[in-house]
């Protein structure tokens, strides 16, 4: 069903209007932040609904299924495997590896992250990094504020790696009919370039607070990564299960199986393996704390917001800013995928790049026979990937995890504020999207 | 029987002027493990307390909501935490005072009074809600040899 069809909502208004009022005012509450952004999603839903611009049939098919299943299944995972201690693990062992040297740290630390960031959502890959992090810091008697700014690049670079890194490639991924590998052969190989070009002006910037004595360095060597682990059975489990995973995920298309039903599976068995040995009431705990731990905000934020558009797809919206798009670029290929992907880059670092990515996807698939069909679209699909991840970077409100992170500074008396984060986050963002351009003009354009 | 009929009138109170130091002296010398802190005019400001004391002597990392729950991977260190007890000692338990602790009011009834202790495991500080002032403090130990001496009566 299509705009012309989709001509009236209830009193015989113009469905057009009526959604596009309902998407504004939706996206407009969701920016205020003056209420949650879960209930905003939902509200906007279930007028769209009410009003008569879907029913709910249609709104049950605007729901993307996939990309819901892959977010639970790898929070679930997720939750489970932080209990055995593992990422407190590596975060030692990366800082004495580095041999407790506050540069050689930051930068084990942010590689950590970033491969982390990867492989888990970059949310709960900063919630594992960063309380060791104040820790580490701590006792080196340094300030822990440009390891806490590498951490917030490091996971926001390193979560545009690959399809399950952040939430907009999930999205990206599911609608685009794009692969695990598809994002790891396409995106994966620019990404330690743009570390690299992060991670020097960083160096650059704080060179003179990477010192630390001898004594606090001993501090920090004396830790011991192995009592980290709590549960070793968990563990051996945990990882085996996230490597049976991401194998999945690599040969999903051979196996014709989606992202979601790897991940959910997995889910499954990780939580059968954990909780075999345990009676009925132990059992019942452990999953319910499972369950608990997944981000039901986020997924019911998604669910509403996945109506929304659909509502706006269904009206016609997307089709009309669609043609403006292309018409704005004179149908060049080469111009759309840089406006999309500065354009992204820029709007992620003011609005939440979630709901952005979800209207653009609608709005690319829309552009298809303007270039010649679906597959002429691929260069369009990495710059917005590139542009929605990385310009959450440029902002402290950019991206949820950057949102984290000052929540964990400020509590730990290190406030992060917005505008001396600015300063340093922004350019470093352009320079990354200045990267971007580069790779995909040269590999795809 | 209300909270003013059990509680200690004359409690051991800190001033917010007082080191960390003078605190940890008092609190081991009653056997306490929170104490009232007031101003010059006994207007109740907030509580002291060996957890404040023992959130002050851990790493930051480990008392924020969300941070570690587990530090057996840190190697033991006394000498450290004695210095920075040492550290700490000077510094004014105004900067280290829990602000919003739970009380009761003086008219509070018995089982209110017991919920409070119950969910709190920690004396409580009775306030005059008008004034603002100390009335007194309760414990686990007051409404135990309250309720005793009444059966008794």
């Amino acid at each position: 069903m299509h705009g012309a069809q989709a001509s009236a909502a209830i009193f015989g208004w113009d469905a057009l209007w009526v959604a596009t009022a309902l998407f504004g005012a939706t996206y407009a509450v969701i920016m205020s932040e003056k209420v949650n952004r879960a209930i905003a999603a939902l509200l906007g839903a279930g007028l769209m609904i009410l009003l008569g611009v879907l029913d709910q049939q249609a709104a049950v098919r605007g729901i993307d299924f996939n990309t819901l299943g892959l977010l639970i299944g790898m929070m679930v995972i997720v939750a489970i495997t932080r209990k055995s201690g593992v990422f407190q693990y590596l975060a030692i062992w990366a800082a004495k590896k580095a041999d407790a040297r506050p540069w050689g740290i930051l930068l084990m630390l942010s590689a950590v992250t970033a491969v982390l960031s990867a492989l888990l959502d970059n949310v709960t890959t900063v919630l594992l990094i960063v309380p060791v992090t104040l820790l580490i810091t701590e006792e080196l008697e340094v300030k822990p504020y440009p390891y806490l700014f590498s951490i917030v690049f490091a996971a926001n670079i390193g979560g545009t790696a690959t399809l399950i890194g952040d939430p907009p490639n999930i999205m990206i991924g599911s609608a685009a009919n794009l692969s695990f590998n598809d994002f790891v052969f396409n995106l994966a190989p620019i990404i330690p370039l743009i570390f690299a070009a992060t991670m020097a002006p960083i160096y650059l910037i704080w060179r003179n607070e990477f010192t630390a004595s001898d004594a606090a360095r001993q501090r920090v060597l004396s830790f011991n990564e192995r009592e980290a682990i709590s549960d070793a059975r968990l563990l051996r489990q945990s990882l085996a299960v996230l490597a049976l995973v991401i194998l999945g995920f690599v040969f999903a298309r051979p196996l014709h199986l989606e992202p979601a039903t790897i991940a959910l599976f997995g889910a499954a068995l990780l939580l059968l393996l954990e909780n075999l040995p345990h009676h009925a009431e132990q059992q019942s705990g452990n999953v319910h704390g499972a369950f608990a731990d997944v981000e039901w905000v986020t997924i019911f934020f998604f669910v509403g917001l996945f109506i929304v558009v659909y509502g706006i797809e269904q009206a016609g919206l997307i089709e009309l800013m669609a043609d403006q798009l292309v018409t704005a670029t004179r149908g060049d290929l080469t111009l759309t995928a840089m406006a999309i992907l500065w354009g992204s880059a820029l709007l992620s670092g003011v609005v939440d790049n979630i709901p952005f990515v979800a209207t653009m996807i609608p709005l690319i698939k829309s552009m298809a026979p303007a270039f010649g069909g679906p597959e002429q679209l691929t260069p369009l699909w990495w710059s917005l990937a590139l542009g929605a991840c990385l310009g959450g970077n440029g902002t402290l409100i950019g991206a949820s995890a950057n949102l984290v992170v000052a929540g964990y500074a400020e509590r730990a008396g290190h406030p992060i504020r917005f505008v001396p984060f600015l300063l340093v986050a922004f350019p470093l963002m352009l320079v990354s999207i200045a990267i971007s351009s580069v790779y995909v003009y040269w590999r795809y354009l | 029987m209300t909270a003013a009929t059990i509680m200690n009138a004359h409690p051991v109170a800190l001033q917010a002027g007082d080191t960390v130091a003078h605190a940890i002296g008092v609190m081991l010398e009653h056997r306490l493990s929170n104490v009232p802190v007031v101003d010059a005019g006994k207007h109740f400001l907030g509580q002291f307390s060996m957890r404040g004391l023992m959130r002050l002597l851990l790493p930051r990392a480990a008392t924020l909501d969300e941070g570690l729950v587990d530090l057996s991977f840190v190697a033991d260190a006394p000498e450290h935490l004695r210095q920075r007890l040492q550290q700490i000692g000077g510094e004014k338990i105004a900067d280290h005072l829990d602000d919003t602790p739970a009380c009761v009011e003086p008219d509070a009834h018995l089982t209110e009074t017991l919920l409070h202790l119950y969910r709190h495991g920690e004396s409580l500080a009775v306030v005059d809600k008008t004034s603002g002032a100390l009335a007194g403090v309760i414990s686990p130990w007051d409404v135990v040899a309250g309720l005793s001496q009444r059966g008794q009566a």
